[in-house]
């Protein structure tokens, strides 16, 4: 066979067949998966290029919009959205709402402060500190409750998130209760159980800023 | 391949060489006739035309059948006509108009298999030249014949039906080809003097030769009104005497080889003398893209085949390659282009990069910590979707049970649930979930109440919270007068003296709302 086809000819096929199977490797085993690389990273870097301009474009409008956004950072500023949540200064607070709202008792067990990993606030040279609190709350009357609920959603110094309450009334009105209230002595009928978490941003002490640096 | 010898031409586009002749009794002829092949040809691809006396030609008509069925017909009825010759083919000829149509004429034909065949195709094989085939001289001259005449009688009016085509070979013998209608009809290959220098000895046998075809024609249903053309290859030297010596009734054409060669357009080089007609074959022939019958043997097939293979295969990985290559191409190209296109858009977003923090440091220079306003903005806003709000909730059911209910419990949380389109889709889940407040609230009231009168009380609640609250969704889950076992029922039970059992009833309503 090798005869009739000739040397040269077979050989000639096995060059052609080697030239055909480089090309294949050539082809798909390397430029292919370059040629998705480079489109991937092309991909990126438009992507990178939208939001840099998409930042750029919102600078612009921000600078137009900046006194609007300036009375709400001054609004955010006042309800103590910046506030540092000393834990003195909050069981100060939780006193006096206790007081206020006329609650028996205000039981609280706050955690230690979280930083949120928040790009964002980072960006700004910031951190975002979100605090769980725990209340065991008694009470004469449902509204005091209500009240010290009121007291800490719009009157606390942070972002309150009010997430659990469990408010009950465990006693009965008898005779007794009612001599015990009538003689002045304070008796918990409502009893509730409230959880709530602060959140607020205070600086990033790694990119530490002076408050002057802040918005005049 | 003649009967003495082999002789071997090389045809070139303006012009035919005759390259040697080897007579079949040389010993080396192989190993000649492939270097000539190799050297003078460079592989060229060699055709081989048949120009012995043993050939053998029958007209047979095939019955009318599908393709595969007439080739089958064909290929047997082949075997029979000659079952003692392995080279053989078949020639489809035209249908004669008016003649019988009840089946097809073929032209079959035959050779046996010879020691000069076999030497040829060893010379060939040895010369590893690709062969384009084997043929029949006469069968393939007919298209010469006819081209010729073409040419000849392109000024006559009437166009004769038959045409003698006569040349003498270099092995000697006198090839006379008989064509009807352009058709190969009869040929004959009969040996004459090799030598002009007695031009009318030469011209005589050429004439007798001529006449005993004309004896033969009559048998093939010659009539001198079909019209007859006699061409004849010759020496200028021969033709006066050649013209006188035949006395054939017909239009007589002697033509030296290089005449006939220009009037079909071929070329037959220069020659020592042009009163051959087999380069005139070689020049006609060599050129021609696809001759008519191919001859068919086992041993023929032994050598094309592999090499058709062959070359099919180099054919097919020279296209894999182009196509591979442009695939190559294409990618590089791709990721060429695609490379600039980064470096651009990289160099674009440096630029606005830089451009952008010059911007923010210059506005923070000014006093505008723009980022830090806009993003405790967005932080703030993005949290405020995850508030309870449930104050305005309790505000809403303290208002609905009044002062007269005895509210238990109260309970508040937050749970992840199927989110529901607008009150149109029937409460379809989009199968999105959503933050959802949801509020539970137990009220109980006192065993000398009616339950109907409880229930109503219930019901009133549930409306008053779904006027007050049309965002959420308000609704009874446990009703006072629900005495199953899935009901609730509080109490106190004194001494059996007593006997009497004092019951709370206990309502459950569930409010649940949407968060931002």
């Amino acid at each position: 066979m090798i005869e009739i086809i000739g040397h040269r000819k077979i050989y000639f096929i096995g060059f052609l067949a080697l030239v055909a199977v480089g090309l294949y490797y050539y082809g798909f085993m390397h430029l292919k998966p370059q040629v998705v690389k480079v489109e991937r990273s092309l991909k990126v870097s438009k992507s990178e290029f939208s939001q840099i301009k998409a930042n750029m474009d919102n600078l612009v409008i921000g600078l137009q919009q900046f006194d609007t956004q300036k009375e709400e950072f001054n609004k955010l500023r006042a309800y103590g959205f910046f506030d540092a949540q000393d834990r003195l200064d909050l069981m100060l607070r939780f006193r006096e709402m206790q007081k206020e709202s006329g609650l028996l008792l205000a039981k609280f067990d706050i955690s230690p402060a979280k930083v949120e990993d928040n790009p964002l606030a980072k960006d700004a040279g910031f951190q975002v500190l979100t605090t769980n609190i725990k209340f065991n709350l008694e009470a004469i009357e449902d509204v005091d409750v209500y009240k010290f609920l009121y007291l800490f959603n719009y009157g606390f110094p942070a972002q309150v998130f009010i997430t659990d309450i469990k408010m009950s009334r465990d006693i009965g009105i008898t005779r007794t209760l009612i001599q015990r209230l009538g003689s002045g002595s304070p008796v918990a009928i409502v009893k509730a159980e409230v959880m709530v978490t602060i959140k607020t941003m205070i600086e990033d002490p790694l990119q530490k800023k002076t408050d002057e640096e802040m918005v005049n | 391949m003649g009967d003495e010898g082999l002789q071997v031409f090389l045809v070139k586009t303006n012009n035919t060489h005759q390259l040697g002749f080897f007579p079949w009794a040389a010993e080396d002829l192989e190993a000649s006739v492939s270097e000539l092949i190799v050297k003078k040809c460079r592989r060229a691809p060699v055709v081989v035309f048949n120009d012995m006396v043993e050939q053998h030609y029958r007209k047979e008509t095939i019955p009318k059948a599908s393709y595969f069925d007439s080739v089958n017909i064909m290929k047997r009825r082949l075997n029979v006509a000659f079952p003692n010759y392995k080279i053989r083919a078949a020639l489809k000829l035209k249908t004669v108009s008016g003649g019988k149509k009840d089946g097809i004429p073929y032209l079959f034909a035959a050779i046996p298999m010879s020691n000069s065949f076999n030497k040829v195709l060893k010379a060939v094989t040895i010369s590893g030249a690709p062969i384009a085939g084997f043929y029949l001289l006469p069968v393939e001259a007919a298209a010469l014949v006819k081209d010729l005449t073409a040419k000849l009688n392109r000024n006559k009016k009437h166009k004769s039906t038959w045409t003698i085509f006569a040349g003498q070979h270099h092995n000697g013998g006198l090839r006379q080809i008989v064509t009807r209608n352009g058709e190969l009809a009869l040929t004959r290959l009969s040996p004459i003097v090799d030598t002009d220098v007695q031009p009318d000895l030469w011209a005589k046998e050429v004439a007798s030769e001529l006449d005993s075809t004309m004896s033969y024609l009559a048998r093939f249903g010659y009539k001198a009104t079909d019209g007859l053309d006699v061409i004849v290859i010759a020496n200028d030297s021969l033709k006066d005497s050649l013209q006188a010596s035949v006395e054939i009734e017909g239009d007589v054409s002697i033509l030296t080889s290089y005449e006939a060669a220009r009037l079909i357009n071929s070329n037959v080089g220069v020659q020592e003398d042009y009163r051959y007609a087999d380069v005139l074959h070689a020049a006609y022939l060599g050129k021609k893209k696809i001759l008519k019958l191919p001859l068919e043997a086992t041993a023929i097939n032994e050598v094309v085949q592999p090499r058709r293979i062959a070359s099919y295969a180099v054919m097919g990985l020279a296209l894999g390659i182009l196509g591979l290559s442009y695939m190559a191409f294409h990618y590089w190209q791709q990721i060429a282009d695609m490379k600039d296109q980064l470096l651009v858009s990289t160099q674009k977003t440096q630029a606005m990069t830089q451009e952008y923090n010059l911007e923010l440091e210059k506005k923070k220079a000014l006093g505008f910590d723009l980022k830090l306003v806009n993003n405790s903005i967005e932080i703030y806003n993005k949290a405020e979707k995850d508030r309870m709000e449930p104050l305005s909730v309790i505000k809403a059911i303290d208002q609905a049970i009044g002062g007269e209910t005895h509210l238990d419990k109260l309970s508040f949380n937050i749970i992840q649930a199927p989110k529901k389109t607008d009150d149109y889709s029937y409460g379809y889940s989009t199968g999105e979930m959503e933050n959802q407040l949801v509020a539970v609230l137990s009220i109980s009231y006192p065993s000398t109440d009616s339950p109907d009168e409880s229930v109503r009380k219930v019901n009133d609640i549930v409306e008053k919270l779904k006027i007050s609250l049309p965002d959420a969704e308000s609704k009874v889950v446990k009703q006072v007068a629900d005495l199953s076992y899935t009901g609730n029922v509080t109490g106190e039970s004194r001494d059996a003296s007593r006997a009497t059992v004092q019951e709370d009833y206990v309502a459950e309503i569930e409010i649940r709302r949407p968060m931002k």
